[in-house]
């Protein structure tokens, strides 16, 4: 009757904490509705790989042939195939997002463009600083991208990469993203002043035409493929989707983007990132590391798209309203609603969520365009 | 892991990530520069009637 405790006397204290850290992550899903989309197939995929000889995972089976069968595990073999192949899962998901985005706010306002280039800062402040810590550069560079505030980003760049810690930045990435409306209003009241918070930034929509709908997305394609050509898997997709929205002749399609391809993307990314949370490379000090600094990477991103829109109202004459630069981060639609929030607290009536919301879809292509230049940069490093 | 913070390859590879902050903000700020502008030059010269999801 031994091999009926076997499993049990075999599990080590690293693979209880991951048991602990799995349902935490579906408590913060499921109780406190943070990204509860990926971190409920997060948190059980954690727990799924953390038993020992699971068959979710590739396990040797002793007995059968000479050296023993490898039984290829679920989870492991769809890691193999949806993210060590091609990066597949990230790069899909990124059609469904650009199908959801509308980049209306933006194009009638393209001066947000600048604040979603300039919260991409904490990306390579965090670079420097896992450098300044020890990790070596690939892996520095794999930490900083938590900064792109973009899970499939963070997934395909630190993969790309090759990093050994995917699952925490993976885990980094989705939970500081849920947690923009703790961190965000912190940071901007550290550098901003009330009389600042209040100003008023009015909307008058330039005409957007439907050409320049259509157009959008083909122009950002081919400008971000012939400057940095590692960024159009992500960037591409993501115009992919967004043209699809916009043509006006594929609404069904459009439609199974933005819900169908979407979720089951999202539901099949989430369970298979767990295969890299496996407690012998989870349960280290370079995860507390990596969360910390993390932290700072979003931290940083804030302060920078903050203070740039301080800097820019040194020379205009119409005042931006700072918080605004906060929105140029990439996790959308929840920074412009975080921003919205706290000008409304500020001054009742004060709206500013369409230009927060033209920030934050420029976020969402910088951030983009951040993770291929990094893979391209620092390649030529190593 | 601790002996490897502030260690002397360490702040080699803090100096090179400084020059990829360069680069890599450099990079970004000029993608995003020539998108905003030709989006700019489309606008202007695109007109036309108001986008009716706007109306």
């Amino acid at each position: 009757m031994e091999f009926l405790i076997e499993g049990i006397t075999s599990v080590t204290w690293q693979q209880v904490v991951m048991y602990v850290i799995g349902a935490l992550l579906m408590w913060l899903g499921i109780k406190k509705e943070y990204e509860p989309s990926l971190l409920i197939p997060m948190g059980f995929g954690a727990i799924l790989v953390n038993f020992p000889s699971t068959s979710v995972l590739n396990q040797v089976i002793e007995g059968l042939g000479e050296e023993g069968t490898v039984a290829a595990g679920i989870i492991e073999w769809l890691f193999e195939i949806g993210i060590e192949a091609s990066e597949a899962m990230p790069i899909l998901l990124f059609i469904g997002i650009g199908a959801m985005i509308d980049f209306g706010p933006l194009l009638s306002n393209p001066k947000m463009f600048l604040f979603g280039a300039g919260a991409q800062f904490g990306i390579f402040f965090a670079i420097a600083l896992a450098a300044l810590l020890g990790f070596d550069l690939k892996d520095a560079a794999a930490i900083g991208i938590i900064g792109a505030a973009d899970g499939p980003t963070s997934i395909l760049v630190s993969q790309v990469l090759q990093s050994t810690y995917i699952g925490a930045i993976a885990v980094a990435a989705y939970s500081y993203m849920a947690l923009v409306p703790i961190i965000q209003p912190a940071v901007i009241k550290v550098c901003t002043t009330k009389k600042e918070r209040r100003i008023h930034m009015e909307y008058n929509p330039a005409a957007v035409t439907k050409r320049t709908r259509i157009l959008f997305p083909i122009i950002v394609t081919f400008v971000v493929g012939l400057i940095a050509p590692q960024s159009v898997s992500l960037v591409g997709f993501l115009m992919f989707g967004n043209l699809i929205r916009e043509c006006g002749v594929l609404g069904t399609m459009s439609d199974t983007a933005q819900n169908n391809l979407a979720n089951l993307v999202t539901l099949l990314l989430g369970i298979t990132i767990a295969c890299s949370m496996q407690a012998e490379q989870f349960v280290t000090v370079e995860t507390l590391l990596i969360m910390g600094i993390g932290l700072i990477a979003f931290i940083f991103d804030t302060f920078a798209g903050v203070m740039l829109a301080k800097i820019l109202n040194l020379f205009t004459k119409k005042k931006i309203n700072p918080m605004v630069g906060a929105a140029g981060i990439s996790a959308f639609p929840m920074s412009s609603r975080v921003v919205q929030k706290m000008a409304q607290k500020e001054e009742p009536g004060n709206i500013i969520l369409m230009h927060a919301a033209g920030a934050n879809v420029a976020g969402q292509i910088a951030s983009a365009v951040a993770g291929g230049l990094v893979i391209n940069i620092v390649l030529s490093y190593l | 892991m601790f002996d490897k913070m502030f260690s002397e390859e360490a702040i080699e590879n803090f100096k090179i990530a400084l020059e990829i902050m360069g680069k890599g903000m450099g990079g970004i700020f000029a993608t995003i520069i020539i998108i905003m502008i030709i989006i700019m030059i489309i606008a202007k010269f695109s007109g036309g009637k108001k986008d009716k999801k706007q109306q």
